[in-house]
């Protein structure tokens, strides 16, 4: 065999320069495109989401949408916070009202991020843990809810949307990611499926069911409180529907609490 | 560097050649997986060929202005930092300027890091040759690319599913077979052979 050539000391600084001057201008190419794109990406993230909330609870442009987000604060037990359209609220775990700050007026229409650090800076320690919408009518009233929630799917986490009528009726689900397998649990995303939980109410979840099995022509709404589940994705479709359950229950004790 | 004495082709022996004597998918038979996976229509090939054109003649244009510079023990780990930097800056700006697009190729996108043809372009000819050749051969092989993928995408989408750019064509699917992946490698094979028959003919 041939013997190579040994590195000398001097081409092995040439070799680390080399290397260390690529990464450290690509991190740097990276880092300014990333800054220039991400305001962009996150202001379209934020539109998307308010259509497919006007999208699911049909509302017209005249309706606003309030966003109330939730933080987790230290201490054992830990106390909850809930950032309003104009304030930030703190209570214990059994909904006990414990103290308000008032959100000041520059920050009520800033950007999530700029909100999220002012909370940050009130309510030390704490962290951003959910949200959920409500839509409000010109005149105030309250119209219909949305709450975001997620669960353990076949791969991974899937996140989604539950819009709720003001009496607690389901008017849409919609998953906003996934990692499910295409074919088979990616269907849960499509409407065969998603529309099943439409009109069931709040005291309906407690007995509803996800059935194995092919699924009648026609299913009559007033007597079947079941969720046909795709065939081959029984986990996925077992998750949708426990996420569902958990994230409509969640919301009924969180709103009470806020109310 | 001795490669700088080669002679670089001629130009429009670079422009022929990426587009069919040298096609980076019917000659080379490079990047054949993600060319049969995406190429089930029209549509998808011809997005997935403009994402992997653009990264080719971008990292053909940064690896020939610095090809002095870099160490020739560590090119290939370069070559990679070079594609990668591309595909993820182009990833970031299609995020956040078209997300429709987006939406539907964005999975695509991430894939061009680890394809064949554009380092093996950057190994065999960038690296060696001045920039206006190197950006030409970036470009031929890139539109070779782009060209082969939308041939694949419509012959499968026509045969397999009946429709091309998703405007029906005929009712029924011919094919149904050929929108599958192994369809993909039967695509790719028969236009192989139609080329090699053309070539042949061309050289009796």
């Amino acid at each position: 065999m041939k013997e190579k050539s040994p590195i000398t000391a001097k081409e092995m600084w040439r070799i680390t320069l080399n290397l260390t001057l690529v990464c450290f201008s690509a991190a740097l190419i990276l880092g300014v495109v990333f800054n220039l794109t991400e305001p962009k990406k996150r202001s379209q993230i934020a539109a998307n989401e308010k259509t497919l909330i006007q999208k699911l609870l049909n509302l017209d442009e005249k309706a606003k949408i309030l966003e109330v987000r939730r933080y987790l604060g230290p201490g054992q037990p830990p106390t909850i916070g809930y950032l309003l359209s104009d304030e930030l609220r703190q209570y214990n775990l059994d909904g006990k009202f414990l103290k308000k700050w008032d959100l000041p007026e520059v920050f009520q229409k800033a950007p999530t991020q700029e909100r999220d650090e002012w909370v940050e800076k009130e309510f030390p320690e704490s962290h951003f843990v959910g949200r959920f919408f409500a839509a409000q009518n010109p005149d105030g009233t309250l119209t219909g809810y949305v709450t975001e929630g997620s669960q353990y799917g076949f791969k991974s986490l899937i996140r989604f949307f539950v819009a709720l009528s003001q009496n607690f009726q389901i008017r849409g689900v919609e998953v906003i990611s996934h990692e499910e397998d295409p074919g088979l649990g990616d269907e849960i995303t499509k409407p065969a499926f998603k529309n099943q939980f439409l009109g069931i109410r709040l005291e309906d979840l407690q007995t509803l069911k996800l059935t194995k099995g092919p699924k009648p022509e026609e299913v009559a709404p007033e007597k079947e409180k079941q969720i046909y589940a795709v065939t081959g994705a029984t986990i996925s479709s077992q998750a949708l529907v426990d996420g569902v359950k958990q994230a409509v229950w969640h919301l009924e004790r969180r709103l009470n609490v806020v109310r | 560097m001795s490669f700088d004495k080669l002679q670089a082709p001629p130009f429009r022996e670079l422009l022929w050649r990426g587009f069919f004597s040298e096609n980076p998918v019917f000659r080379l038979a490079l990047s054949l997986c993600p060319a049969v996976a995406v190429t089930n229509s029209v549509k998808n090939g011809l997005m997935m060929g403009l994402a992997v054109w653009a990264v080719q003649v971008l990292s053909s244009l940064t690896i020939a202005i610095f090809r002095n510079f870099i160490h020739d023990k560590v090119r290939i780990p370069i070559y990679t930092i070079v594609i990668a930097v591309w595909v993820t800056a182009m990833d970031m700006t299609l995020a956040a300027l078209a997300p429709k697009i987006y939406s539907e190729i964005g999975l695509y996108i991430k894939l061009i890091v680890a394809f064949a043809i554009i380092i093996s372009r950057l190994e065999l000819f960038a690296s060696k040759f001045p920039l206006i050749p190197s950006v030409l051969d970036g470009f031929s092989m890139g539109l070779g690319f782009l060209f082969a993928m939308v041939l694949i995408g419509a012959i499968r989408e026509v045969l397999g599913n009946g429709t091309i750019w998703g405007v029906t064509l005929i009712e029924v699917r011919p094919i149904l077979f050929l929108v599958l992946p192994a369809g993909g490698f039967f695509t790719i094979g028969l236009l192989m052979a139609a080329l090699n028959w053309v070539e042949k003919g061309r050289h009796v």
